[in-house]
């Protein structure tokens, strides 16, 4: 079997391709989107656009490229006063009401502790 | 493009395939033991892995919630004596002689005083000086446990690093070389990112959000557990008041620390020891790491001045922060 010059391009092409699909999370660190989960359920939400979204028992903002939980009826409130987050990796936990909202993108860091 | 082509080309492209879906760590988050746990698990075994944490993380929250009626600790501080599981015991013991350990900075048995403060304010000094509270009030014989008068038992300042310690060995059983696991804000970070570098974790800004970090520490294999007076807390005439109880007084501990954040092979231990050092103050703190050879730790202060042991990989990133390293 004889390699020819277009197999090499063909090759090429799609390691090339292989290895940006592997990459590209990689740099996507400026949060665009973020993930809303409650209850087992996620969905992707875009930051580009200003948006009111109702979840069970707690209300999301969506503005200026920054999200909030705006209102819960949770009792200590700790969603609501963790304020709005846009960075990648942020995220804000309403533990009684199960709610985990994420901005999608690597961070700089694994987690942080506290 | 002829058939010679494609018959080279399909096992490249599955070839990538593998490539690109092995680096897909299996994903979960569970509800429980009053905060919410992240797992990112990479591994063959990691859907398995996260079904049986499932299993695990439900008997300690069925063993040790304070405020499940159904619970065997809630039983426990009801009836005032019982025979406890093995699992209770086990991690009763711990708490026994880590108090011990830290001369009583860390305690298990402040139930009520921890009672007094809950409803966020200042319980009445003489409720306070009346309550039980203290180790000196309970007595484990084999696997009998007794409490005396009102006391009762809260391990909130153990119970998630020895759940994460039981995490750790599932993660060991089953094959897993690489999970991040944030259980709230203590991790356990697993052996080493899949690209076999250290783990990154931002040490929390006590001044900013919940994911501000003034700094961050690079580990492989380790628990990084902290306490802290930004958690849990309530403000009144400008004093902060903080969960975080001096067991000598049943009031929030005062002194010069806003966090204390230990870095060690022990979850259980490195929960209690963050508890008991923050309760110390950094002076003692300092003076307990230099006799001990199982830990690191950064302490954040109140002067913005940063204390890390010698033994970690720490990167101060905020500059309102300034920091030294200390030495046994």
């Amino acid at each position: 079997m004889k390699l020819r010059i277009a197999d090499f391009f063909v090759i090429l092409a799609v390691l090339c391709l292989a290895f940006g699909i592997w990459l590209y999370p990689l740099f996507s660190a400026e949060g665009d989107s973020a993930t809303i989960s409650q209850n087992g359920s996620s969905r992707t939400v875009s930051l580009a656009n200003d948006a009111e979204i109702e979840l069970d028992r707690a209300s999301v903002l969506v503005s200026d490229g920054k999200i909030c939980i705006v209102q819960s009826d949770c009792p200590d409130q700790v969603c609501v006063e963790t304020g709005a987050i846009s960075r990648a990796g942020e995220s804000i936990v309403c533990v009684p009401n199960k709610i985990t909202i994420t901005i999608d993108g690597k961070s700089n860091i694994d987690a942080v502790v506290n | 493009m002829g058939v010679f082509m494609l018959k080279r080309i399909l096992p490249i492209i599955l070839l990538c395939l593998i490539l690109v879906s092995c680096g897909k760590p299996a994903v979960d988050t569970i509800f429980a033991m009053d905060t919410v746990m992240q797992f990112t698990i990479y591994g063959e075994n990691a859907d398995e892995t996260i079904s049986a944490i499932r299993e695990l993380v439900r008997e300690y929250e069925l063993t040790f919630s304070p405020t499940r009626k159904d619970s065997e600790l809630f039983k426990l501080n009801e009836s005032k004596t019982a025979a406890l599981s093995p699992l209770f015991c086990d991690v009763l013991s711990q708490s026994i002689s880590l108090s011990k350990k830290t001369n009583g900075a860390f305690d298990p048995v402040l139930g009520s005083a921890i009672d007094l403060w809950s409803n966020k304010q200042i319980p009445d000094k003489t409720e306070l000086e009346a309550a039980s509270f203290g180790i000196s009030n309970m007595v484990l014989n084999g696997n009998v446990c007794t409490l005396s008068d009102e006391a009762s038992v809260n391990l909130g300042a153990i119970v998630k690093g020895a759940v994460s310690d039981a995490i750790y060995n599932l993660l060991s059983e089953n094959g897993i070389k690489s999970a991040l696991c944030p259980l709230g804000g203590n991790i356990l970070a697993f052996g080493t990112r899949t690209d076999g570098t250290p783990w990154n974790i931002g040490i929390r800004d006590p001044n900013g959000e919940a994911t501000d970090y003034l700094g961050t520490v690079a580990v492989c294999d380790k628990f990084v557990i902290a306490s802290g007076d930004y958690e849990r807390f309530f403000e009144k005439d400008g004093v902060r008041y903080h969960h975080i109880l001096d067991p000598k007084t049943g009031a929030p501990a005062t002194n010069d620390l806003r966090s204390v954040t230990i870095i060690a092979d022990k979850g259980a231990m490195a929960d209690a020891y963050s508890t008991a050092l923050f309760v110390m103050g950094s002076k003692d703190a300092l003076s307990f790491w230099e006799n001990q050879d199982n830990f690191e730790m950064i302490l954040v202060l109140k002067d913005n001045s940063v204390i890390v042991t010698d033994g970690l990989d720490f990167k101060l990133t905020n500059e309102e922060y300034t920091y030294e390293i200390a030495h046994r």
